[in-house]
C-alpha cells in the first residue's frame, strides 16, 4: 500500500475517522493503530507479521527484564500468547489467497540440503527458541547480581533482533560471495547448497526501532513499557513503519501513552507535509526516475557497450538521481510526519535540507537524520566515538559509515558508498574543512564542492555493479560536451526540480522550513495551487515504489 | 452598519477567493504545463450516433500548433460542400476513422487524406475525399456511417482510418454486441456526452471556456478520461458475463478482438457486394520517436484477407523525426501525415484501383 496510491487514501480516511470517533479514549485510539499498522503491513505480505510481533515480543520482555529483573507471570503469558497467535494467523493461515503476485517462498530452498524447511517450520522453531531461550534466561537469571541480568537481557535482544536482520537481509549476499569465493579459492560449487531468502519491506527500520527501545530502557534514559501494545503500536506504528524516520523509544514511545491533542496548526502543518511529500515523490522523483533509468538502464543490465558515453548527459543523470532519491525519501518521510500530525503525534525530523551542506559531518545532520543520529547514539558512541584520540576517531568513524552503507543494502556497492563517506569525513577532520565561518562565496563554493562529492557517492549508490561507476566516472571527466541529449536532460531535471530548489532556498534563508504559514494567503494560495496542479497535470504516471522500501 | 459592511466584505471574499484561485490555476496551465485545447463540437447524427457539427469553425491549440478545423453542411471536414452524386471522372475515396482521420492537430491541406489526394492526382486520377471521419468514432460507428452515409457518395475506395483505441471503443459503445459469434446490433445510439455538452453550450460564455481556457480543457479530458475508463469496464464486464454463458475461458481482451473483427468482416462484406475495394490503414501506437507498436488483431482477421497497410516500417525509415504529436493529443505531424499519404497512394496505384474502376461498366 503505496502512500501515493488511491488504497491508501482510503485506508487513511476509514482509519482516521475511527480515531477522531474514539477520541476520548486513547487506549482505544492505540488499538485502532495497531491493528492498522498491521493490516498497512500485511497489504504487502502478511507472514512476516510474525517477524513484527517476535521483535516487539522480544524487546518487550527483555526490556522490563532489564528493568525489573523479575518479570510478573501476566506479562510473559500476554507476550508468549502474542506470539503464539502470530504464529497460528499469520504463519500457519495460507494467506496464499492474498499473495496473488507476491507468492514466493519466503524462504526458497530448491534443492536446498540445508535450510530446506518450509517457513511454518522455521516460524515453530523461533517461536520454541525465543520462549525456550527467554524462560532460561529469566530462571538462571535469578542467581546472578542485577547488572549482569540487564546486560544478559540487552544481549539477547539485540542479538535476536540483529538474527532477523541478518538472516533476512544479509543471507544471500553472503552465501553469494561464499560461492564466489569457494570457487576462485578451491573450485567447489556450492549452488545446492544455498537457499534465497524474500526480503520483509522495513525491516532495517524496524529491527533499528526496536533496538533502540531496548537499549534507551537499559541506559537509563526511559522506563521499560509495561503495555505490550503500546510497545507494538510504537514498533509498527503506520506512517513510519516501512521507510521510517527510525523512532526512538523517549521521542515517539510516551506519545502512546496519553491523549493526543489535535490542534488546528498542527492539521494544518500535517497537510501540508502530506502535500508537500507527494509533490516531491510523484512529480519530482518519479519523473526524474524515467531520466536517471534511462541512462542508467543499459548498465544496470551490463550491456556496457550499449550505455551513453556523453559525459554531460551522465553527469546530469547523476543529478538527476541526487533530486530523485531526496524526493523520494523525504517525501516519504514527509507523508509520513504529516499522517502523524493529523493524528496528533510527532515524528521525529528526518531530512533538513542536506544538500546545502558544507562538510560531509553537516550533510549527516541533514540527511536520514534519524539513522545517522542513531547510528552515532548506539555505534559511533560506543565504539569510543572521539575519546580514543585521533586515529581511534578516523577508526570509528569509517566502521559506523560503513556499516551505515552496508545497513542500505546487501551489496559491495552499497559498502564502498558507506566506506567513501567514512572517507570524505576522515579527510574533512583531518584539514579542519569548513570548522570556521566563511563568507557567502567561500560557503557557496564550499556547498557546490560537498553536493558534488554526495553525488559521487549517489553514483556509487546507485550503480548496480561496480564497471558501471567507472564507465560513467571516465565518460564525465572525458567525454563532455555540450550534445542534443545532455541540453535535453539538461531542460528536463531544471524543469522538474526548480520549485522544490527554489522554495528550498526560501526555507534556507528563512531558516523555517514551513515558511509559507506566515506569507499573506493570496502568496499561499498560489503556492498551495502551484503544488496541487502539479500533482495533478505532472504526475507520473504508473506510481513507483519508493526507493527505501529496498532497504 | 458597520457590521453589515463587515458581513457584506466576508460574503464576497468566497466568489473573489474562488476566482483568484481559478485564474491561479489557468496561469499555472499557461506558463508551467501548458495542455492542449481541443474543442470538440459533435451533435447527434440522423443514425443516433455522434456526428460533426455541421458549419462549425474552431481552432485547436497546443504547444506545438494552432489549428483550424472547419466543417461543411453535412459535418464533412472540408472546406466545401461535397454532393452526393459524383462527377464524371473523379476517383472518390470515403475515409471512416476517427480523430487521426479526421486530421485532428494538422491543417486541411496537411492531413494525409488530402495530401493522399494529392499524390494520386499527380499519378493522373482525380481525387475527391469524402471524409465521414469524427473524433471518438470507433468501427461500431463507422460501419453505421458507412451503412447510412458513405454509400451515399457513390465511392470508388472505402478507407477506414483503425486505431488502438477502437478495440475498447467497439465494446464501450455497446451498439454491437456478439452473440454466439454472430454480430447483432444491441443499442440503437450511443452518444456519451452529449446531452451534457447541449445543456453546457447554452450557458453564456462556455463556448469562449471551451475554446480558450487550458482549465476547461484539463478538466474536460481528466473528467472524460474517468468516466470513459468507468464506462469500458463496465461495459466490457457486461459483455464478456453474457459471453462466459457459453464460454467461460473468454477474456475481455478476446472479446474486444472479435468484436472488432466482425465489424470489420461486416464493413468489408458491405463494400464487396457493391464491388468497392476496402482498405484498412493501421496507425499505431507511439512510444518515443523511434518505437511504434501496432495492436491490430492481425490473427483474428487473417481469415478476412483484409487489405491493409500498416505505416510502421515507413515510420522507421523517419526514426528520430516528430512524426507525432508530442505535447498535444499524439496526432499525426504534417510530416507522419505526408508518411502514411505516401504509403497509402503507393498501396493503392500498385493494385491498380482507380483504373479498376474506370474499366468498370457503368
Amino acid at each position: 500500500m503505496l502512500f501515493n496510491s488511491y488504497a491508501f487514501g482510503i485506508f487513511f480516511l476509514v482509519v482516521y475517522t475511527l480515531y477522531l470517533l474514539s477520541q476520548r479514549h486513547y487506549k482505544v485510539q492505540n488499538l485502532i493503530l495497531l491493528a492498522a499498522s498491521y493490516l498497512f503491513y500485511g497489504w504487502w505480505d502478511v507472514r512476516f507479521l510474525f517477524l513484527i510481533i517476535l521483535s516487539t515480543v522480544v524487546d518487550y520482555l527483555c526490556s522490563l527484564g532489564i528493568d525489573r529483573k523479575d518479570i510478573p507471570v501476566r506479562y510473559r503469558i500476554a507476550a508468549y500468547g502474542s506470539l503464539l497467535a502470530a504464529y497460528v494467523g499469520f504463519v500457519l493461515v495460507n494467506w496464499d489467497v492474498f499473495l496473488s503476485d507476491k507468492s514466493a517462498a519466503v524462504i526458497d530452498s530448491g534443492s536446498g540440503l540445508i535450510l530446506s524447511t518450509s517457513w511454518r517450520g522455521w516460524g515453530l522453531l523461533l517461536l520454541a527458541v525465543n520462549i525456550a531461550g527467554f524462560e532460561m534466561l529469566r530462571v538462571f537469571g535469578r542467581r546472578l547480581p542485577s547488572e549482569t541480568v540487564r546486560k544478559m537481557y540487552l544481549i539477547y535482544s539485540v542479538t535476536v533482533n540483529l538474527a532477523i536482520l541478518g538472516f533476512f537481509k544479509y543471507f544471500n549476499f553472503f552465501t553469494d560471495n561464499l560461492r564466489i569465493l569457494l570457487e576462485n579459492l578451491f573450485h567447489y560449487t556450492l549452488n545446492d547448497w544455498t537457499v534465497r531468502v524474500v526480503l520483509p519491506v522495513g525491516i532495517s527500520f524496524f529491527t533499528f526501532q526496536t533496538m533502540s527501545h531496548t537499549i534507551d530502557v537499559y541506559r537509563r534514559k526511559i522506563p521499560a513499557s509495561e503495555s505490550l501494545i503500546e510497545l507494538a503500536v510504537y514498533v509498527a506504528f503506520f506512517p513510519q513503519l516501512v521507510a521510517g524516520p527510525i523512532e526512538r523509544g523517549e521521542h515517539l514511545l510516551p506519545q502512546f501513552q496519553k491523549p493526543r491533542i489535535l490542534s488546528r496548526e498542527a492539521f494544518r502543518e500535517g497537510l501540508w507535509l502530506i502535500v508537500w511529500g507527494l509533490y516531491k515523490k510523484v512529480v519530482v522523483a518519479d519523473n526524474l526516475a524515467r531520466l536517471v533509468n534511462q541512462a542508467f538502464g543499459p548498465y544496470d543490465k551490463g550491456q556496457f557497450s550499449a550505455g551513453s558515453t556523453d559525459g554531460l548527459y551522465l553527469l546530469l543523470a547523476v543529478y538527476a538521481f541526487a533530486f530523485q532519491i531526496y524526493g523520494d525519501f523525504s517525501g516519504y518521510t514527509d507523508i509520513a510526519r504529516g499522517t502523524a500530525k493529523l493524528m496528533g503525534f510527532d515524528i521525529m525530523l528526518n531530512f533538513n535540507l542536506p544538500y546545502f551542506s558544507k562538510t560531509p559531518s553537516e550533510f549527516w545532520q541533514r540527511w536520514h537524520i534519524s539513522l545517522s543520529s542513531w547510528l552515532r547514539d548506539y555505534l559511533y558512541i560506543p565504539l569510543g566515538g572521539n575519546r580514543g584520540g585521533t586515529w581511534m576517531t578516523y577508526r570509528n568513524l569509517l566502521i559506523t559509515m560503513l556499516l551505515g552503507g552496508l545497513w542500505h543494502g546487501a551489496a559491495w556497492t552499497f559498502v564502498l558508498w558507506g566506506a567513501f563517506h567514512g572517507l570524505i569525513l576522515v579527510v574533512y577532520r583531518v584539514f579542519s574543512v569548513g570548522t570556521q565561518r566563511q563568507g557567502f562565496f567561500i560557503s557557496l563554493l564550499q556547498g557546490l564542492l560537498m553536493f558534488h562529492l554526495v553525488c559521487l557517492g549517489w553514483l556509487l549508490f546507485r550503480a548496480q555493479n561496480l564497471p558501471t561507476v567507472w564507465l560513467i566516472l571516465r565518460s564525465i571527466l572525458s567525454d563532455f560536451s555540450f550534445t542534443l541529449q545532455g541540453i535535453e536532460a539538461g531542460k528536463e531535471l531544471i524543469y522538474y526540480i526548480w520549485f522544490l530548489a527554489a522554495f528550498q532556498v526560501f526555507q534556507y534563508f528563512s531558516g523555517d522550513l514551513w515558511p509559507i504559514r506566515r506569507w499573506p494567503w493570496m502568496l499561499r494560495a498560489a503556492v498551495w495551487v502551484y503544488i496541487g496542479m502539479s500533482l495533478l497535470r505532472l504526475s507520473a504516471p504508473g506510481g513507483q515504489e519508493f526507493i527505501y522500501f529496498a532497504f | 452598519m458597520k457590521v453589515m459592511r463587515i458581513r457584506f466584505w466576508k460574503v464576497l471574499s468566497i466568489p473573489a477567493g474562488v476566482l483568484y484561485i481559478l485564474i491561479l490555476m489557468e496561469l499555472y496551465l499557461r506558463f508551467f504545463a501548458p495542455v492542449a485545447i481541443m474543442p470538440r463540437y459533435v451533435c447527434e447524427n440522423e443514425y443516433g450516433i455522434r456526428g460533426n457539427v455541421p458549419n462549425s469553425r474552431y481552432w485547436q491549440k497546443t504547444p506545438e500548433c494552432r489549428v483550424l478545423i472547419q466543417t461543411n453542411s453535412k459535418g464533412l471536414r472540408a472546406d466545401r460542400e461535397i454532393p452526393y452524386k459524383k462527377t464524371e471522372g473523379v476517383y472518390r475515396i470515403v475515409v471512416l476513422g476517427d480523430s487521426y482521420g479526421m486530421g485532428y492537430e494538422v491543417n486541411l491541406e496537411d492531413t494525409f487524406t488530402s495530401q493522399l489526394a494529392g499524390m494520386l492526382e499527380e499519378a493522373g486520377w482525380k481525387t475527391e475525399i469524402v471524409n465521414l471521419s469524427v473524433s471518438g468514432h470507433g468501427n461500431a460507428e463507422e460501419y453505421i456511417m458507412l451503412t447510412g452515409e458513405g454509400f451515399k457518395y457513390e465511392p470508388d475506395l472505402v478507407l477506414l482510418q483503425w486505431h488502438s483505441t477502437d478495440l475498447l471503443d467497439n465494446v464501450r459503445s455497446g451498439l454491437f454486441a456478439l452473440q454466439d459469434g454472430v454480430l447483432v446490433r444491441r443499442n440503437q445510439s450511443y452518444l456519451p456526452g452529449i446531452a451534457v455538452s447541449r445543456i453546457l453550450y447554452r450557458i453564456p460564455g462556455y463556448r469562449f471556456l471551451s475554446e480558450n481556457s487550458q482549465l476547461y480543457s484539463f478538466i474536460r479530458e481528466w473528467a472524460a478520461m474517468k468516466i470513459k475508463d468507468m464506462l469500458a469496464f463496465w461495459r466490457g464486464r457486461q459483455a464478456v458475463s453474457e459471453e462466459s454463458e457459453n464460454s467461460r475461458s473468454e477474456t475481455v481482451q478476446r472479446y474486444r478482438e472479435e468484436l472488432t473483427a466482425a465489424l470489420l468482416a461486416k464493413m468489408q462484406e458491405e463494400c464487396r457486394q457493391r464491388n468497392i475495394p476496402f482498405l484498412v490503414l493501421d496507425i499505431p501506437r507511439v512510444y518515443g520517436r523511434a518505437e511504434f507498436r501496432s495492436v491490430f488483431p492481425v490473427e483474428r482477421v487473417s481469415s478476412l484477407q483484409l487489405d491493409y497497410y500498416s505505416p510502421i516500417q515507413d515510420f522507421l525509415r523517419y526514426a528520430g523525426r516528430k512524426i507525432f504529436t508530442e505535447k498535444g493529443h499524439y496526432h499525426l505531424t504534417p510530416l507522419g501525415c505526408r508518411i502514411v499519404a505516401r504509403g497509402l497512394a503507393d498501396y493503392i496505384l500498385a493494385r491498380q484501383w482507380p483504373q479498376q474502376r474506370r474499366e468498370l461498366p457503368q
